[in-house]
């Protein structure tokens, strides 16, 4: 084993620890905010593994799209919800039941129950998916043995990586890429109009139209 | 000690794992902006797959061996509308239900 195996094997337990402790952190904080800035450290580790895979252009894009657009417009929209909706509260009944002297005891646990429920179902459904999935990889790698085209990766020679890409996204992929950017435009135009001050609100009439019938 | 090399099992298990835990968070947290980062998860984990397939198995050459990359590149970019349109209706529907539960929006629900 050379000391590049090591270093890969020290690189990819790294960032695989990162992401994966950071993911924990999204499901188990409590504040949707905290939640949300853990997000960001997952993004990153995410970012690490592309880097890994050597998909250079995917490592920045991850970083500048995900960590830097799309994390920043959930931060948005926790702050733009008030304060006490972003706190997840405890379960009334749980409140309620559990005796004064159990509540130290129980309390970190209660602490990360709080902003769940059904925890049982994702439990299993979790678990279940993960089995399968790990079933499946394990029968895979079994039976082909990854009949691995390009063991060493994408050393391909001639040009750079975003030379190739944006090759690629103007020839074989240029209807996807068009079509992504139709379904990006008429997605923000639509969030315009969802988030509209007054959409949804069926119920009450136009009070402040000029000349409706509201006028004294 | 002989560690196999980090190799295409290594990724894909990463990524279930990844997409395991968005499962859960999706289906347990309370608050409509926490499934919606369950599902930010989900989506990475499977560019993970993505990427690390067509890095490893791709028979191609040149521009078409990137195909796996193109394809994460368009996920990400269908990733942002969900969010964008995902928290328009959370803040729509807060702003006029006061509910950030998923679970208490079940009007439609037969």
């Amino acid at each position: 084993m050379t000391a590049t195996d090591w270093l890969e094997q020290l690189g990819f337990l790294l960032v695989a620890l990162f992401t994966l402790g950071s993911a924990l952190g999204v499901i188990l904080a409590r504040r949707v905010l905290h939640a949300a800035l853990w997000l960001l450290h997952t993004l990153f580790g995410v970012a690490g593994v592309f880097a890994l895979l050597g998909a250079h252009v995917l490592f920045a894009m991850q970083i500048v799209v995900y960590v830097g657009a799309i994390t920043v417009l959930i931060l948005f929209g926790v702050m733009l919800l008030e304060d006490d909706a972003t706190r997840e509260k405890l379960p009334g009944f749980l409140r309620s039941r559990i005796p004064a002297r159990l509540r130290g005891a129980t309390n970190i646990a209660l602490h990360y129950y709080a902003g769940m429920q059904h925890v049982l179902g994702g439990v299993i459904a979790a678990a279940g998916l993960f089995v399968i999935i790990i079933a499946a990889v394990a029968e895979a790698a079994w039976f082909s043995q990854w009949r691995t085209l390009r063991p060493e990766g994408a050393q391909l020679v001639g040009g750079s990586d975003i030379q190739r890409i944006g090759e690629a996204f103007l020839t074989k992929y240029l209807l996807p890429f068009e079509v992504a950017s139709v379904v990006l435009l008429v997605a923000l135009v639509g969030a315009v109009i969802i988030a509209r001050r007054d959409s949804g609100r069926l119920e009450e009439p136009d009070t402040d139209r000029p000349g409706g019938d509201s006028a004294p | 000690m002989t560690l196999p090399p980090v190799g295409l099992t290594h990724y894909l298990v990463l990524g279930a794992m990844l997409f395991c835990m968005g499962l859960f968070a999706v289906m347990t947290r309370r608050h409509a902006v926490a499934v919606l980062l369950g599902i930010e998860l989900m989506l990475n984990a499977a560019n993970i797959n993505l990427i690390a397939i067509s890095r490893f198995l791709s028979p191609h050459e040149g521009a078409l061996a990137l195909g796996g990359q193109a394809f994460a590149l368009i996920v990400m970019t269908l990733a942002a509308c969900e969010v964008a349109i995902g928290l328009a209706i959370i803040v729509c529907l807060y702003r006029n239900r006061g509910i950030v539960n998923p679970d208490e929006a079940a009007d439609m629900k037969w």
